[in-house]
């Protein structure tokens, strides 16, 4: 893609000038960092660790796989792919964001998770790694904040080994407009003042909330995986459709 | 939702081996194996891992590991290796893979001293939600279904297999724990709409 100087993307629901919307995501997530564990509790009644349970459950994974947790913030996901895979196998946990990593590795050492994690700080639309390295990609709650999605699609398949698989855990499109309805108040009303209250930033969960909605919905994103050159994508709905689960293969 | 079950399954699982250093031994010998269990219960299998120590429980069927199909009632007679071409044959279980390993779990199971229902009931109302109320009815629904195929399966079971192995007072346990448990989680969910109201009237 050529890059032109004067287009422009979506930041939340502002539009920002492309090259400014990397550097926007990261003081947000530099400024949630030492929070963000806490808030995601918070914020989605706990139910985030059932979506993750639910990614690792569809991944596949098991002992000897090569891993990598994209946009891995805090290492969720990390912690218990390092475990599936064991001594054999190999987790990267990489992010665009340095405070996120931190965190991270922090709260993985205490844990006890060590030996088979390398962290990278990297960026999803230009992976440094060498084509045909990972059995598993998985990027949880991620994909929202990059500001080209295609790109970051093409990177991560060009990474993928033949037969491995993506998967994107992303907010999505609610099934029931009912439920739509209450899901936007709890977003623009309550998420944004818990933001306020807890981690005494309420701009930040305002932008989280408006970036969930600028996020494209299942059937787009599915579309999109397939341009990237992913072969029997899938999706599941979690939570009436709040967050849904992706899949696609590489052959 | 069967991540919940599962989640809640490490849990009880893990905090239990922790009180026992004995198991550690044994856990070392099987890290990284892996059993696929499928209950005729559950309409989803579970695969439990060893790793570090500790087990895993997932919501999944593991390739090229153990896998295992049979029923609640089977599940302790595994730690019988005098038993298994029997049940074998009769259908009662179904192994694909190393046996023995199967047998490692089994008794890895047995060593456990837990009382799974209070555990459960304990580690599920961890889970601080409103959502827990649907999850609970569904639960709560399919605790009667099983606790209905459970007897009705028992007492074909009873009639035309073979009388001695079923014990009716086994059965009979069961069922009242299968009961208390259904009532159990009525109560949790009276709870948590209490709780709901108490923070509705609070906005
Ligand atoms: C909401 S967090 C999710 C963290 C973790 N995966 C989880 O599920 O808890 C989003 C993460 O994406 C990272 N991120 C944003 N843009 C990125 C990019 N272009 N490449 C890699 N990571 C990015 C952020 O730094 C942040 O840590």
């Amino acid at each position: 893609m050529t890059i032109d100087k004067n287009s422009t993307t979506d930041f939340g629901y502002k539009q920002v000038k492309t090259e400014e919307k990397e550097q926007l995501v990261a003081g947000v997530f530099h400024s949630v960092a030492q929070q963000y564990d806490i808030m995601n509790d918070l914020m989605s009644f706990g139910i985030h660790r059932l979506w993750k349970r639910f990614t690792i459950d569809a991944s596949g994974a098991r002992p000897g796989n090569k891993v990598l947790d994209l946009a891995g913030g805090t290492g969720d996901l990390t912690a218990k792919f390092s475990k599936i895979v064991g001594a054999n196998g190999q987790v990267v946990l990489a992010d665009i964001n340095s405070s996120m990593l931190n965190v991270g590795r922090d709260k993985l050492r205490d844990l006890g998770v060590v030996g088979n994690v390398d962290y990278v700080q990297a960026n999803a639309q230009a992976l440094p790694f060498e084509d045909n390295t990972f059995d598993i990609v998985t990027i949880a709650f991620g994909l929202r904040n990059v500001t080209d999605k295609d790109e970051a699609l093409r990177s991560i398949y060009r990474v993928l080994k033949p037969g491995g698989r993506l998967l994107v855990l992303e907010f999505s499109k609610p099934e029931h407009e009912l439920l739509n309805k209450v899901y936007d108040f709890y977003s623009f009303n309550i998420l944004p003042k818990m933001g306020d209250i807890v981690a005494k930033d309420g701009d930040s969960y305002e932008y989280l909330a408006e970036s969930i909605r600028m996020h494209p919905d299942q059937e787009t994103l599915k579309a999109m995986m397939e341009t990237a050159g992913f072969e029997q994508t899938s999706y599941h709905n979690l939570t009436g459709g709040i967050v849904a689960l992706h899949k696609g293969f590489k052959f | 939702m069967p991540q919940l079950l599962c989640g809640a399954l490490e849990k009880v699982i893990n905090s239990t081996l922790s009180l026992d250093p004995k198991q550690a031994t044994a856990l070392q010998q099987m890290d990284q194996q892996a059993l696929t269990l499928q209950l005729q219960e559950l309409p989803f299998a579970m695969a439990f891992m060893v790793s570090q120590g500790q087990v895993l429980v997932m919501a999944t069927r593991i390739e090229h590991s153990c896998y295992l199909a049979t029923d609640i009632s089977t599940l302790p007679k595994l730690t019988k290796p005098e038993l298994l071409p029997e049940l074998i044959k009769v259908g009662a279980i179904e192994i694909e893979g190393d046996i023995q390993q199967a047998q490692r779990f089994a008794q890895l199971g047995q060593s456990l001293d837990i009382d799974w229902q209070q555990q459960l009931a304990q580690h599920l109302g961890d889970v601080p939600t409103h959502y827990l109320t649907k999850i609970m009815q569904k639960v709560r629904q399919k605790a009667r279904f099983a606790k209905r195929q459970v007897e009705q399966d028992a007492s074909e079971y009873l009639l035309y297999e073979q009388p001695v192995l079923v014990n009716q007072a086994v059965t009979d346990d069961f069922n009242r724990q299968v009961s208390t448990l259904a009532a159990d989680t009525d109560k949790l969910e009276q709870r948590l709409n209490q709780l709901k109201q108490s923070l509705i009237a609070k906005e």
